[in-house]
């Protein structure tokens, strides 16, 4: 049976500066070349800093934004599968049930026109699915399924604190039984007690429908508590995927150690000196050549800045870095200046 | 240990607003001294940078601090001298805003004016609150540039906010604040909104300056991961009450408070979370006007009394040698 | 101790079952002089309303707007005399003193005038008029008079009020040819008022579907229909009028004139409705929301028909309101200038130009009330349109 979802060679560009005939001349290369597979009821933590394209891949996958390049093979039956990249809007619409999505900002993700009832009721209106009493009846069994009690029906969202808009959101994506639910950093705006509850009602609901999330976060913890496998994003690129366990007991790219020692854990008998990862995340617009981690890496060696690193496959992972690569492996350290050496210029 | 900068005794912050009052700061209580580092943590709204906007003199009306003292010592040895006496717009609190008292605000990106050269930033709080001459502050100015770790700094002085990245002008909220060699810093949020390796970054530069040019740290927070890291005593804040004050390790490892066990069960990762489900705290924060009597916490209290914690509040005592808390379960009257 | 752990214990298992349902009631603030969760059901309109009533001198307005286009656009009911009624031996009567008491003959008080006599001053001939006192003359209420069609549908000659003839009744005074201003000023404020409302619905229509599709669309249509709304913005708006005035042929008819008129100050004004729509439109349709739409599979039409015109529709209407006023200025002021509207048609720029004669202001000065009304009009207007637009957004603070 083909995977629920299967990315290749993902591109997605926006138009940064435009000619005198509005062609556009420099891009922004928010996602490239970017390789996922998700497999039906698995969780895929997709991380990485702040715009390093993880939005970006998840509206191209649901197709709320159109990529550049690639195919994007989604197959939520088991048996035809669809290249979502080729489709129009019109023909994605009998696919749009299966695949839903749950944003960061809770305050932006309800329509504030209307009430709980509508915003749960909308999916199920819009694909024609049962009576209107039939819809009425199924809105009241997904509040239950969120948590919410029915007497919420007809409240309008100003009436709700973060964590209860996300579980109206929930509500909302689950209605027509989709089987992928992309999750944008879902509770990175809410606090560390209100997380935990959404936290556990996704992890509830994902098997009792057998639900695919791609989760988006840049919480490290959040990911390594709730996914299956993880993938790490840097600067459009995806650096490593692998399962849970790869990545975060022995990841093998350089930028993956740097974001796993630089990230904070709540437990100060383990305080340790991290090891400082020195610079920023390069401008979108204007990638450094060759591998676009490499002024930042720590293990940068000279031909890093002229290759590009393919995708190389160990035990059963992808990295895209030059140290794994049989033909470069042993090329010289590179030296630069103020490099990531655990201080601060 | 050394000797107390800052010390708030039951302070209070109102707001009168058209639709109630909001009581967002009701009896705070708690003390820093140099070279330590105090981290305030608690959920959204529950007072945390508004407590210490008071010390800071920055309660602007429809606010005002009805209640409580706020001693600072302003320099080794000498008295304390309690800054709500001052005005807001006093020239003393002016001379200690910004100057021996000063903060990095939540949001990097509007604390910065953007029409200025960052410079102009440096140099105002320099000319405010010291008498150097011009090529002075700029040497003064330029060297807190590198302090911070922006190179190119005599470059860089004269360029625009929006020149810069958001780790770059935490760095340089930063240099403002650290100009007047403050006797206290608040850091409200200083990485909230940052990548990690930048906030690691950050982190890891107020901890050295603060080494260097020996201050308290007030650090204002949600994330318990980066009070782990950081911090040597920990405030837990609820509603506007601190709810438990103990040394990093003694709350993250024995919590005395039920809301401070909840809380350190629902955090993934730390020592007392489960690693299947996580644990969960119930209900949700009561809404800023709403008024609970008794205990802040009764609603959503495993441990509730009735008769007692819904109608008394809490003391903020001693539980044992190391921890204070504000719960009837360790007061002496009812505690069983 | 032993006690901490009891109670970890305890917490763990409600928690644990807590987790499930939530129990809470409480999520966001209702204001203290609302009931919960009324306040919970409060569509946005309820809590608009709620706003607008707070901004006190906003609400007056809209009163005195309800009441003034009550009045004005009942005019025909309202006036005692036809606008165009002149009484030659009556010109240039100052206003008249209503007063309440007994007339002869009614056995219950109400109100009355005393009618004026008019004189010749014996040098100069120009008319003194000075107060019969001695004569009551009574004020009745739903009288007989011209006829008028009511909405156009039937025909009636029931008045609001009027006096008993040979009086006639000048409450606000008269103008050079004897025709009652208070009529005039009525006539006046429905052609004003309505060549506003009008204007509006053109603006309106112009501006939703200009801006609409700017912003809906993007892209190169974007940037013309943009250039063009900017360059009608910053030229200048004087010789423009000149022009367009100029070109209407003067053997139109005063309704025709009427028409092109309001076309003509629509075709200024929509460029600023047009930077709203598009405005809103291109940061709701980022909004999480309309995508959640879109993702769950809806139509274009329906995104922008369900989710993001009723989000703005309450910005619009705070726009328009504010947009009328620049409608009866211009209107006022082209008409005064003499490149409006012309006599026999009434509106307050009309009015406004019979007044222009050198010495009207000192010797008569009631033929100024127009421009009081005006003044009024566009006033609360301002307000009411200000109070909508605070309120457009309930939960901005
Ligand atoms: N519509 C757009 N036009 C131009 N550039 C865009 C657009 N949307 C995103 N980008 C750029 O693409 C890059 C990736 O953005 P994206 O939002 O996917 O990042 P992200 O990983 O989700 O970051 P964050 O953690 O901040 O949400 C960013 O540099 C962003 O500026
Ligand atoms: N100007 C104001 N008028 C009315 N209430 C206010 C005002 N400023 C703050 N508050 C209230 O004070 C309370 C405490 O706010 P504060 O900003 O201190 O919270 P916080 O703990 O810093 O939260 P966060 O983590 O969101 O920054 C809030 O409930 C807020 O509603
Ligand atoms: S390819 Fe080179 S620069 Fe890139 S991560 Fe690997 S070692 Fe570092
Ligand atoms: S005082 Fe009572 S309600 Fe409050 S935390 Fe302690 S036990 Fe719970
Ligand atoms: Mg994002
Ligand atoms: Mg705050």
């Amino acid at each position: 049976m083909p995977p629920l979802l299967e990315v290749k060679n993902l591109r997605v560009w926006f138009p940064k500066e435009r000619n005198f005939f509005g062609n556009p001349r420099t891009w922004v290369k928010a996602v490239d070349d970017v390789c996922l597979t998700l497999r039906r009821g698995e969780t895929l933590g997709l991380v990485g800093e702040s715009g390093s394209g993880k939005t970006t891949t998840g509206f191209a996958i649901l197709r709320a934004l159109t990529p550049r390049e690639g195919s994007i093979l989604f197959c939520p039956d088991g048996r035809k599968t669809h290249d979502l990249a080729a489709m129009t809007q019109k023909q994605l619409r009998p696919l749009r049930r299966h695949m839903q999505m749950i944003f960061q900002d809770p305050f932006s993700s309800l329509n504030p026109r209307m009430t709980v009832q509508q915003i749960v009721l909308e999916p199920l209106k819009v694909n024609g699915e049962g009576s209107a009493q039939e819809r009425k009846d199924r809105v009241r069994e997904l509040l239950g399924e969120a948590g919410l009690s029915d007497q919420f029906l007809n409240r309008y969202p100003h009436a709700f604190s973060g964590g209860q808009r996300q579980r109206i959101v929930i509500a909302r994506a689950l209605a027509l039984n989709p089987s992928l639910i992309v999750c944008d950093e879902p509770v990175s705006a809410l606090d560390v007690s209100v997380q935990a509850q959404i936290l556990n009602l996704m992890m509830d609901l994902k098997d009792k429908y057998n639900l695919a999330y791609l989760f988006v976060a840049h919480d490290l913890e959040v990911v390594r508590h709730i996914a299956d496998r993880v993938a790490v994003m840097y600067a459009g690129r995806l650096v490593e995927d692998g399962t849970k366990k790869q990545i975060f007991d022995d990841p093998l790219h350089p930028y993956t150690r740097s974001l796993l020692a630089a990230s904070p854990k709540p437990d100060p008998t383990g305080r340790r000196s991290r090891i400082v990862l020195h610079g920023e995340v390069p401008d979108p617009s204007n990638l450094p050549g060759g591998c676009v981690f490499h002024p930042r890496c720590p293990r940068a060696m000279t031909c890093c800045p002229e290759v590009v690193p393919a995708q190389t496959l160990i035990d059963g992972r992808n990295v895209r870095c030059l140290l794994y690569e049989e033909r470069y492996k042993d090329c010289p350290k590179l030296q630069q200046t103020g490099a990531a050496e655990g201080k601060i210029g | 240990m050394s000797e107390t900068v800052l010390e708030m005794k039951e302070v209070h912050v109102r707001y009168d607003t058209d639709d109630g009052v909001v009581h967002a700061v009701r009896g705070v209580t708690y003390s820093v001294s140099l070279d330590e580092t105090l981290a305030i943590v608690g959920e959204s709204g529950c007072g945390k940078s508004q407590s210490s906007f008071a010390a800071m003199g920055l309660i602007q009306p429809p606010g005002r601090v009805p209640a409580g003292e706020i001693l600072f010592r302003e320099k080794p040895g000498a008295d304390t001298v309690n800054v709500l006496k001052f005005h807001r717009n006093s020239r003393q609190m002016r001379r200690l805003r910004g100057g021996k008292i000063a903060m990095i605000f939540q949001e990097p990106m509007t604390a910065l004016s953007p029409v200025h050269r960052i410079g102009m930033h440096l140099d105002e709080v320099l000319c405010l609150h010291t008498n150097l001459g011009k090529q002075e502050r700029f040497e003064r100015a330029c060297q807190l540039l590198t302090d911070v770790g922006i190179p190119d700094a005599e470059k860089r002085y004269h360029q625009y906010s929006f020149e810069f990245s958001g780790g770059m002008r935490q760095r340089i909220m930063i240099a403002v604040a650290l100009a007047c060699n403050p006797r206290v810093l608040f850091a409200d949020e200083p990485t909230t909104g940052l990548d990690v390796t930048i906030q690691a970054q950050i982190l890891e530069l107020i901890k050295k300056l603060q080494r260097e040019s020996r201050m308290a740290v007030v650090l204002i927070t949600h994330d318990l991961a980066v009070v782990a890291e950081t911090a040597d005593r920990v405030a837990v804040m609820y509603l506007g009450r601190i709810v438990e004050l103990a040394d990093v390790d003694t709350i993250f490892a024995t919590p005395k408070h039920p809301y401070t066990i909840a809380l350190m069960k629902s955090v993934i990762g730390s020592p007392l979370a489960d690693d299947g489900r996580l644990q969960v705290i119930r209900g949700s924060v009561p809404p800023p006007l709403e008024h609970v009597p008794g205990c802040p916490f009764h609603p959503r209290c495993d441990s509730f009394m009735p008769g007692v914690c819904d109608k008394v509040i809490p003391e903020f005592l001693p539980a044992d040698e190391k921890t204070i808390t504000a719960c009837h379960l360790y007061s002496k009257k009812n505690g069983n | 101790m032993t006690d901490s752990s009891n109670n970890s214990r305890r917490d763990q298992q409600s928690a644990q079952s807590a987790g499930e349902t939530l129990d809470v009631e409480t999520a966001a603030a209702a204001p203290k002089d609302m009931n919960k969760v009324a306040y919970y059901e409060a569509s946005q309109w309820k809590l608009m309303w709620r706003r607008f009533r707070k901004h006190k001198m906003a609400l007056w307005s809209l009163h005195f707007l309800i009441v003034i286009y009550v009045l004005f656009l009942n005019c025909d009911f309202f006036a005692p005399n036809a606008p165009d009624e002149f009484h030659t031996q009556r010109v240039n009567m100052p206003p008249q003193v209503l007063y309440f008491g007994f007339v002869d003959g009614n056995t219950l008080p109400g109100f009355y005038v005393h009618p004026f006599i008019q004189e010749r001053h014996p040098v100069t001939l120009k008319r003194l008029y000075s107060v019969d006192e001695t004569k009551r003359v009574p004020i009745r209420f739903f009288v007989r008079g011209r006829t008028w069609r009511f909405m156009g549908l039937f025909e009636t000659n029931l008045h609001f009020f009027g006096v008993d003839k040979p009086y006639t009744s000048f409450l606000l005074g008269s103008d050079s040819l004897g025709q009652d201003m208070f009529s005039r000023i009525l006539y006046g404020g429905r052609i004003s008022l309505l060549l506003g409302l009008v204007g509006v619905l053109l603006t309106f229509v112009l501006g939703i579907t200009l801006g609409g599709i700017s912003g809906y669309y993007g892209g190169r249509v974007d940037m013309v229909i943009q250039r063009i709304a900017e360059m009608l913005q910053y030229v200048p708006k004087i010789p423009i009028w000149l022009a367009m005035a100029a070109a209407i042929p003067k053997n139109w008819t005063p309704l025709t004139v009427y028409f092109a008129m309001t076309m003509i100050l629509a075709c200024m004004v929509w460029t600023g409705l047009c930077r709203v729509v598009r405005g809103k439109l291109l940061s709701l349709r980022e909004e999480d929301y309309a995508r959640a739409a879109v993702i769950s599979g809806a139509t274009p039409a329906r995104v922008i028909f369900v989710h993001l015109v009723p989000n703005f529709f309450s910005h619009i209407i705070a726009s328009l309101t504010l947009a009328i006023p620049a409608m009866i200025l211009a209107e006022t002021s082209l008409s005064f200038l003499g490149l409006g509207l012309k006599a026999p048609i009434t509106s307050w720029g009309v009015l406004l130009k019979e007044a222009q004669r050198p010495g009207a202001v000192l010797n008569h000065p009631w033929l100024l009330l127009p421009a009081v009304m005006v003044i009024l009009t566009v006033l609360t207007l301002n307000y009411a349109g200000e109070g909508l637009r605070d309120a457009a957004d309930p939960y901005a603070t």
